[in-house]
C-alpha cells in the first residue's frame, strides 16, 4: 500500500467512526428477492443522412429467469419496409432486424419492451436444490469465445489465482477470482462505452483498467479457465438503486449510455450465482464524493453483496458472445448490448448515440 | 500498489508489466505470416507486397486502447524524422467500425496509411494478441524485431535499431551519431 492510499484508507476509516449511526447505516447494500418491478424501456432511433441500404438491429431483452428477468410483450413503430424478430442460434439473443427502402427519406423505429425484474440474492452458506446444468450448458459456458480465451495466459493466471488463494471447492475458486479482479483491476473512466472484453490483452499488456466488459470479461473467462461454468449477462440500468448508491442506478430516465454488463458463475447447488466485480471498482471511482478507497463502507458493503447478490433496477438483453447481425456482412461483434445500424454497407458507430441518432428512455410501469 | 502486487503476482510468467514493455524490440521467432490485403479508410484495398523494398513497421492498434493513442504522435515523429529513408508505416486498426476510425483520423489525421482489419483475421495470422503490437519488416518483408506496447519510435537508439534493416545504400547515409539502449548517457558514438 502506498503512502496516498495509506493515508485515504486511514482517513476513511476515521471519518466512518465518527459518523453518526444513521449515516454509516447508509453503507448497506443488501439486494434480496422481494418485489418485482417492471419497466418499460423505449428505444428510439433514426438513420440520420440516409443512403444506400439501411438496416439496424436492436437487441431486445431475452434473459428468461424465473427468479429475476421476465421480459414481456415487444411492440414496434415507424416506417419501415420490414421489421422482424430473430434469435441468435447460439445463445438465443433476441433482437429486431429492421429495414427500410433505400429512398427512405427518414428512416426512423420506436421499440418499446415491457420486462420485469427483481433482485437476487443467493445464500451461499450451504448448497441448495438448484437444477444442474445441461451438458450442452456446460460446454458453452467453459468454452473460450473470440475475446475471452480459456487457455494461454488467462489460464496460467486463473491457475495462479486458485492456488495463491489455497481454493479447493468450486465456490472457493469462485470468490478467490472475484477478489482477485477487485483488487487487481481498475474502473478507467475514458474507456469508450463498457470496454471490447479482450481479456487476453488485458492481461498480456498488464492494463488491467477498463469498464464492465473488460472486468466482468476477465472474470468471465478466469472462472472458466479454472472449470466453472460462467457468462457475461450484458443489459442496462433502468432505475435508481434503491441502497442509495448513485454509481449504482440509473441517474434519469434517459438510460442511453446506461448499459451495463454482469457475470454470473454456475455452483453446483446454488445454481447460477450473481457476481459483478466491475460494480466494485465503479462504487470506487465514482460514487460521490468519488475516488473511494477499497477500505471505504460503502465500496466493502458493494464488494461484501456482488459476490452472490445484484439489484433487480437493471434489465437483462442475453448472455450472448460473437454475435452474427443477420443480413449483414459484418464481422461477428463481440457482445449484443448498443443499437446496431447500417447505412450505404458501413456500420454506424453504436458509441455515439448522439450522431447515431439513437435514444434510450425506461419508465417503472407498475410495482407489483 | 496495485501495479506493484500484480507484477509480483505474476513473477515467472511471461506477463509484461507496460514500463518494461516499452523498451523492449525483441527479436521476431517464428515463421513469416501470410502477406495481405485489407481496405484503407476510403476503402481502397492495399497490399502489403507494394511496401517491398522498405522497412516496414506493421502497427497494430486500436482507436479505444490508450496507448495506442499515445503513441502515434510518435509514429508521426517517425516520419518526419525518417523522411528520407525507405521506411514505411502501416497501421492497422483492429476490429473497429470503419466509421469510427475514420472520425478518429480526421480528428488526427496522420501521413502513413491505415487499413481496417475487420474480423481479426490479419491480426490472428501475425500472431498479435495485444495491443498494440508492432512488427518491423526487412525490405524483403520477412518479420525481423516485435514489440507488444507502446514506444516512443524518435528515440535515438530505436532509430539506430531501425536503421540497421535499410538497405546498404540508405545504411551508409545514416547519421552517425546515435545514442543506443547501451550508452544511456548519450555520449557520441560510431
Amino acid at each position: 500500500m502506498n503512502r496516498r492510499e495509506f493515508i485515504q484508507g486511514t482517513t476513511a476509516l476515521s471519518l466512518t467512526a465518527m459518523l453518526p449511526n444513521a449515516a454509516r447505516a447508509q453503507a448497506v447494500f443488501a439486494p434480496k428477492p422481494g418485489a418485482w418491478r417492471t419497466v418499460d424501456l423505449v428505444t428510439k432511433l433514426e438513420i440520420a443522412k440516409p443512403d444506400g441500404k439501411m438496416q439496424a438491429w436492436i437487441p431486445l431483452p431475452s434473459v428468461n429467469e424465473t427468479e429475476w428477468s421476465r421480459p414481456g410483450e415487444t411492440k414496434w413503430t415507424g416506417n419501415a419496409a420490414k421489421v422482424e424478430r430473430v434469435r441468435d442460434p447460439k445463445y438465443g439473443a433476441e433482437m429486431l432486424h429492421v429495414m427500410w427502402k433505400d429512398d427512405e427519406f427518414m428512416p426512423a423505429i420506436e421499440v418499446t419492451s415491457r420486462v420485469a425484474t427483481r433482485d437476487r440474492a443467493i445464500d451461499l452458506s450451504k448448497p441448495g436444490k438448484a437444477a444442474p446444468l445441461s451438458d450442452a450448458e456446460r460446454k458453452l459456458n467453459l468454452q473460450g469465445t473470440e475475446l475471452i480465451p480459456v487457455d494461454g495466459i488467462v489460464k496460467q493466471t486463473s491457475d495462479k489465482i486458485v492456488t495463491e488463494a489455497k481454493a479447493t471447492t468450486d465456490i472457493e475458486k469462485a470468490r478467490a477470482i472475484y477478489e482477485w479482479v477487485v483488487e487487481n483491476t481498475v474502473r478507467t473512466a475514458s474507456t469508450r462505452g463498457c470496454g471490447t472484453g479482450d481479456i487476453a490483452s488485458m492481461l498480456k499488456t498488464g492494463n488491467l483498467g477498463g469498464k464492465c466488459a473488460d472486468l466482468n470479461a476477465l472474470y468471465v473467462g478466469l472462472a472458466r479457465a479454472a472449470g466453472l461454468p460462467a457468462r457475461d449477462v450484458y443489459g442496462l440500468r433502468v432505475l435508481p438503486s434503491q441502497f442509495g448508491y448513485k454509481s449504482l442506478g440509473a441517474g434519469s430516465a434517459n438510460v442511453t449510455k446506461a448499459q451495463h454488463c454482469r457475470a454470473e458463475v454456475f455452483l453446483d447447488g446454488f445454481g447460477w450465482v450473481p457476481v459483478d466485480p466491475a460494480d466494485v471498482r465503479k462504487v470506487m471511482l465514482e460514487e460521490p464524493p468519488a475516488n473511494l478507497p477499497i477500505t471505504d463502507a460503502k465500496v466493502v458493503a458493494a464488494r461484501k453483496a456482488l459476490f452472490g447478490a445484484w439489484e433487480g433496477n437493471w434489465i437483462a438483453y442475453n448472455t450472448a458472445h460473437d454475435v452474427a447481425l443477420p443480413n449483414g456482412k459484418h464481422p461477428k461483434l463481440g457482445f449484443l448490448m448498443y443499437p446496431q445500424a447500417e447505412r450505404a454497407s458501413l456500420l454506424l458507430d453504436c458509441l455515439d448515440p448522439d450522431n447515431f441518432r439513437y435514444a434510450l428512455m425506461a419508465k417503472e410501469a407498475t410495482a407489483t | 500498489m496495485r501495479i506493484a502486487l500484480t507484477a509480483a503476482f505474476f513473477a515467472g510468467l511471461i506477463y509484461l508489466p507496460a514500463a518494461s514493455a516499452s523498451s523492449l524490440l525483441r527479436p521476431w521467432v517464428g515463421e513469416t505470416p501470410p502477406s495481405f490485403s485489407l481496405d484503407d479508410l476510403r476503402g481502397t484495398p492495399r497490399d502489403l507486397q507494394a511496401f517491398k523494398g522498405n522497412v516496414v513497421l506493421l502497427h497494430f492498434f486500436a482507436t479505444w486502447c490508450e496507448p495506442c493513442v499515445r503513441e502515434i504522435s510518435s509514429l508521426r515523429r517517425l516520419t518526419e524524422i525518417a523522411r528520407d529513408k525507405p521506411l514505411k508505416i502501416v497501421a492497422i486498426d483492429v476490429a473497429e467500425v470503419d466509421l469510427r476510425v475514420r472520425a478518429f483520423f480526421e480528428k488526427l489525421p496522420v501521413n502513413f496509411p491505415v487499413l481496417l482489419d475487420r474480423d481479426r483475421a490479419v491480426t490472428k495470422a501475425w500472431q498479435v494478441s495485444a495491443l498494440p503490437s508492432t512488427v518491423v519488416l526487412a525490405p524483403d518483408l520477412t518479420p525481423r524485431l516485435f514489440i507488444e506496447g507502446d514506444l516512443d519510435w524518435s528515440r535515438p537508439d530505436v532509430l539506430a535499431t531501425i536503421a540497421t534493416l535499410y538497405p546498404a545504400a540508405a545504411r551508409r547515409a545514416e547519421p552517425i551519431t546515435v545514442q543506443t539502449i547501451n550508452n544511456p548517457r548519450g555520449e557520441t558514438t560510431r
